[in-house]
């Protein structure tokens, strides 16, 4: 179990994984190894050894936080233990539970809860770059991120990070894990066979595209701008309804992007708030934030997108009501 | 220590007046003046009247996604439905981050699922009971075909089916998880028989006829300023007629899904009656006989008196708390 090990380069950081494969993240050159960049550790251990932690305020029954250490528990599937920014240990329930299944929950979760440990501000969504520069795409669980982030590539955009989207205090979007899921029925949608992709997890039916399936983008992007996504309906009506908008009011901007932050339980668990709100303050007052109102269904989406140029929409100041706000 | 605050649930099958249960609790706290620290920042900075799409916030529906990736603190969508059933009633209720105010949460769910081991799909502790809503399975046939755009026929056999499941396709995402309801009879058994929690049950019925006396129970059930004006101006500002024109002056209420006309449609009771074939009708009284005679539904469904519970309508498992 604890044989195999590995290197691997996501979010300007060196990971080195000990019994446990990773193929959603990149292999790590010996070049960037040899470099200055931290290497944190991922390995199994028998939770038996961590020590007991008090109760904290935000706990769950699935999380206990502290500074500097958080504990997280899949039920049958696995537990983490993430400390200092620098190490994630973790922890097989069964025999019966696949690499698959602690890399799903490693690389959502205990990664998200390091890179916060580490004081880098980390937005939920999926960031893509094109001429050198990124957007980000928000939007809470099933608002449809990845269809759109898997849209944006058929048109052009390469991939930077998905899900976790660190973004640096000079404003540059970290390239993260460079995968996406896709449910069956948007990977049908989009014309891929399902029967041809791995699934996220044995038995689901949601499906991960990485290495040769998608284009990525490997070096840290300027971020230029923030949406929030807006599912529209099929029955919605008017002219302003397929509209960019900008938000311009900097107390909704603060808002809505404090809502879109990457599990601001861990954040506030580990004691994190501070430099989190040092982080959101900067990109807020640096990156025009707007309203991306996608229409329903991926034909209507795509073909909507190729009008849009997202790189400077969200900059433009479209909404009159907005604009006489104060 | 945890944050923790009382909470209650609004349970009921789907189109049997758990909206307008809702609507009557967020309209009776703004006119008592409760919610001003927690209630949505749109409530506080409208105060003068209650508006739809702002300021229903009783709390998240208990099958959120966003609210079980707070509380599991992972992505809920990498779980099956299996294995989400067996930990939704653990999720505990540690207080939402940034979220509204949080204490009467709406659930379809039925109280267990066929995976969920035999233990609540909701959390119980701390909980301090449940509104039970149900309404006469006829007329919600009606309703739901209203409100998803199906023929009767399909509603009838969705209120028979005893898999029946919202959200229950594996194969897309979605902001909400799968809530197991099986048949009608059923989801209001799991919910009236369990003995987790103290449960007031209403009649959707009852809430038409004698509209002051029922929304005075749940709120007294629901610990809310119950005293009789007040009552009354709630019910008032809450009747049918009113929440249909402000939907239309608001231009739609968003709980209403692609395709239906409108949320707040008719909401008479014996639309069923009327519009259901002689054997529908049928069907569904045969299958859910001993249930429909439990809950007092007759030939006619409203004005009849409730069987089988006590005199203020309180089951009679259930803790003595009302007054």
């Amino acid at each position: 179990m604890t044989g195999s090990q590995a290197h691997y380069r996501a979010f300007e950081l060196n990971w080195h994984c000990q019994g446990l494969a990773i193929p959603e993240l990149p292999g790590c050159s010996m070049e960037a190894l040899a470099g200055a960049d931290p290497l944190i550790a991922i390995e199994p251990e028998e939770p038996d050894h961590w020590p007991q932690l008090e109760p904290g305020p935000h706990d769950t029954p699935f999380l206990q936080m502290a500074r500097g250490d958080l504990r997280l528990t899949v039920d049958d599937i696995g537990r983490f233990r993430i400390t200092d920014g620098v190490r994630i240990a973790w922890h097989r329930q069964h025999s019966g539970v696949s690499d698959q299944d602690i890399s799903t929950f490693l690389l959502g979760s205990a990664v998200g809860a390091l890179l916060i440990q580490r004081g880098i501000f980390v937005l939920h969504g999926n960031a893509l770059e094109k001429d050198g520069k990124a957007i980000v795409c928000m939007g809470h669980s099933g608002a449809g991120k990845s269809t759109l982030a898997y849209a944006l590539m058929q048109q052009g955009w390469r991939l930077l990070a998905d899900d976790l989207v660190a973004v640096s205090p000079d404003g540059l979007v970290l390239p993260g894990i460079p995968r996406i899921k896709l449910w069956h029925d948007a990977a049908k949608a989009f014309g891929l066979d399902p029967a041809d992709l791995p699934p996220i997890r044995q038995g689901m039916h949601k499906y991960l595209l990485m290495g040769e399936a998608l284009q990525r983008a490997d070096r840290p992007v300027p971020l230029q701008a923030l949406y929030l996504i807006h599912q529209r309906r099929h029955d919605s009506a008017g002219p302003d309804q397929g509209r960019i908008t900008r938000i311009t009011s900097q107390q909704t901007a603060a808002l809505r992007l404090r809502n879109q932050a990457f599990r601001p339980r861990f954040v506030r668990g580990l004691g994190q708030e501070g430099p989190n709100f040092m982080a959101l303050a900067l990109l807020q007052r640096r990156v025009p934030m707007a309203i991306l109102p996608l229409p329903a269904g991926i034909a209507a989406m795509q073909s909507w997108l190729k009008e849009q140029d997202l790189l400077q929409a969200a900059a433009e100041e479209t909404s009159s009501a907005e604009l006489v706000a104060p | 220590m945890s944050e923790r605050e009382p909470y209650w649930y609004l349970a009921s099958y789907p189109k049997s007046g758990n909206t307008w249960c809702r609507v009557f609790i967020t309209e009776l706290r703004r006119l008592a003046g409760l919610d001003s620290a927690d209630a949505t920042e749109a409530a506080q900075q409208e105060e003068r009247e209650l508006r739809l799409n702002r300021d229903l916030a009783t709390g998240s529906i208990v099958s959120s996604r966003h609210w079980l990736d707070d509380q599991l603190g992972i992505d809920s969508s990498d779980l099956s439905w299996r294995e989400l059933d067996k930990v939704r009633g653990r999720v505990g209720h540690q207080r939402a981050l940034y979220a509204e105010c949080l204490r009467y949460h709406k659930v379809h769910d039925a109280f267990t699922s066929p995976d969920s081991a035999g233990q609540p799909v909701v959390p119980t502790e701390g909980c301090r009971g449940a509104v039970v809503v149900i309404r006469h399975p006829a007329d919600v046939a009606v309703s739901l075909s209203h409100f998803f755009s199906w023929d009767l026929e399909r509603c009838g056999a969705f209120l028979l089916n005893e898999e029946a499941a919202l959200c229950r396709s594996s194969k897309r995402g979605g902001q909400q998880v799968r809530q197991f309801m099986g048949s009608w009879a059923s989801h209001v058994q799991s919910w009236v028989d369990q003995q987790q929690i103290p449960v007031l049950l209403l009649r959707y019925e009852d809430l038409l006829v004698q509209p002051e006396h029922h929304f005075r129970r749940l709120a007294t059930f629901l610990d809310l300023p119950a005293e009789e004006p007040l009552i009354r101006e709630a019910v008032a500002n809450t009747r049918f007629d009113k929440l249909r024109s402000k939907e239309e002056e608001e231009g739609g209420f968003h709980e209403r899904p692609e395709g239906c006309e409108r949320f707040f449609r008719s909401g008479r009771s014996g639309e069923g009656q009327e519009q259901l074939t002689g054997e529908q009708l049928m069907q569904l009284e045969e299958a859910f006989a001993a249930t429909l005679h439990r809950f007092g539904y007759g030939a006619a469904p409203a004005e009849v008196p409730l069987l089988g519970l006590s005199g203020d309508g309180t089951l009679p498992s259930q803790q003595p708390r009302l007054i």
